[in-house]
């Protein structure tokens, strides 16, 4: 489980450039599922890695998974010479994503994201059909209940069906 | 034709393409239009379908569209406010469970 709020906040608060992608980002476009943890793509500039890692520092972040007490020095130069983490914090699961499959990096995905007003900010967030094409880039199995969710959501937003109003 | 790992495939001609792959334009698509498509990601026209993907077909008829018509109802910071409810009601289940083995 994640605290959103204060991570979403305290990521737009220091500036950090982001885009929400994921299952939060699915649940922005209306999916049902619940999620535990938030999956960002962060611009690869130096400011912005350097901003990334000082927010992050407090939470105390640590690799997903790994054993307890194996080395992990967390600042910008890990980032820098990393690209994506799957990251336990004392907020919650945090997966950054220097890149996803079918998307890219952040400024190839920048005219793909929407601006949503949340917690009294402007957080940007995967447009749902360019959130369907990278689940289905990433062609994972256990995504593709997903991705059929998503489709349904796209198909509700045209507007629903005869047959499946009859429901 | 090497394209972006990707989400459109071309008209195939009866083939039976993997879901999500992309395939060499037709000679009903031109290569710079199938190009172009591919790099702007906008929708595609009626010649550049998403392939149909059965086992996604398959899941998508199980799913309670009422659900997700009732979401889209809701603001986006409801639907957020109801995953986080939702993640500490997971929380506090599996905390449960534990605390009874």
């Amino acid at each position: 489980m994640i605290d959103l709020q204060r991570v979403l906040v305290e990521l737009d608060t220091a500036g950090v450039e982001f885009i929400v992608v994921g299952g939060v980002a699915a649940t922005v476009h209306g999916s049902a599922r619940v999620t535990q943890d938030l999956d960002i793509v962060y611009a690869r500039t130096p400011e912005n890695i350097r901003r990334l890692a000082a927010t992050l520092t407090p939470w105390k972040p640590y690799l997903r998974g790994a054993p307890a007490g194996l080395p992990f020095r967390w600042d910008a130069d890990t980032v820098r010479q990393g690209l994506n983490f799957t990251l336990t914090t004392t907020l919650g699961d945090l997966d950054l994503l220097g890149e996803i499959a079918g998307g890219g990096g952040y400024d190839a995905l920048l005219p793909h994201a929407e601006t949503i007003s949340l917690f009294g900010r402007n957080i940007r967030c995967l447009g749902l059909q360019k959130l369907i094409a990278v689940k289905r880039a990433a062609g994972r199995p256990r995504d593709l209940e997903a991705i059929a969710e998503l489709e349904a959501l796209a198909e509700e937003a045209d507007g629903p069906s005869a047959e499946d109003t009859s429901r | 034709l090497v394209a972006p790992p990707g989400t459109l495939v071309a008209a195939s001609g009866g083939r039976s393409p993997r879901p999500g792959t992309l395939l060499a334009p037709t000679s009903a698509v031109p290569r710079a239009r199938f190009e172009a498509v591919c790099a702007s990601g906008s929708p595609p026209p009626d010649e550049l379908k998403p392939a149909a993907d059965p086992v996604v077909e398959a899941y998508k008829r199980h799913i309670d569209r009422t659900l997700l018509r009732e979401n889209l109802k809701r603001s986006v910071e409801e639907r957020i406010e109801n995953l986080m409810r939702l993640q500490r009601f997971a929380q506090d289940v599996k905390h449960a469970g534990l605390s009874r083995r």
